[in-house]
């Protein structure tokens, strides 16, 4: 990643925007849940928590600290805007869901407790739905020169 | 992914076209992945380039392709750190889901 902002500096035009959009870890989250991408099952009569995705910070902390080195006022990119908001991925099952996650997200883990708890209800309602809310940051910056 | 829906509620796309100006602009979008971000924001833009190291996604990008964007649109198999593009070439760029 601390290559590739030398090369977006080099081929964005002067006042030109860069956008880094990625997950966001809340510092002094921890190991705590809450700063992980939720699960929620999603039924026909409520909603309900079934747990989080677990996830390593190191990866998450390294982009945060590089991004940070790239922006003191020495450097040619100037932050305009941070923002986090949560993104929301549905699945139509959990096998659907289980093979999304392997595959696709390959940093995140299920944990075992979790995934009884989400195949018990899944098995008790098959039209349940699983969805994922991923908290994600969006950084806005300008090339200045 | 079958089965699978993403930001139906396009929080995602509106938190991008909130801050910066598509309008005309020529795009790349480092680590387009399969192409989901660059589909969201191309009828806006004057042209936009994905790419991304892996080339099963960037097969999966051009066989997504919406058809009315064809020629706006271009995918590529290509390093973040060596960009095959000149200097200056592009008003916006977007490092999408990269760390």
């Amino acid at each position: 990643m601390g290559h590739a902002f030398d090369e977006i500096y080099r081929v964005l035009k002067p006042g030109g925007y860069a956008v880094d959009i990625r997950p966001f870890r809340p510092a002094g989250t921890g190991s705590c849940r809450s700063g992980r991408p939720q699960i929620t099952c999603i039924g026909n009569q409520c909603n309900t928590s079934v747990g989080a995705l677990q996830q390593k910070a190191d990866d998450f902390r390294y982009a945060d600290r590089l991004l940070a080195s790239r922006l003191r006022p020495k450097d040619q990119l100037q932050l305009l805007v941070h923002q986090t908001f949560y993104v929301a991925w549905y699945c139509r099952s959990f096998e659907v869901f289980d093979h999304f996650v392997s595959t696709e997200w390959q940093s995140l883990t299920l944990g075992q407790v979790d995934r009884h708890r989400i195949q018990a209800m899944t098995r008790q309602d098959s039209s349940i739905q699983i969805r994922i809310d991923m908290p994600v940051q969006m950084n806005v910056m300008q090339r200045i020169s | 992914m079958r089965g699978v829906r993403c930001d139906p509620e396009r929080r995602e796309a509106r938190c991008l076209k909130r801050y910066v100006p598509w309008q005309d602009a020529r795009v790349l979008e480092i680590g387009c992945g399969d192409g989901r971000v660059t589909r969201k924001m191309a009828h806006q833009v004057h042209a936009m380039v994905g790419i991304d190291i892996n080339k099963e996604y960037i097969i999966k990008a051009h066989r997504t392709r919406l058809r009315r964007l064809q020629d706006k649109i271009r995918f590529l198999i290509a390093s973040a750190v060596t960009l095959p593009f000149s200097d200056k070439a592009f008003d916006v760029v977007v490092l999408s889901w990269s760390y």
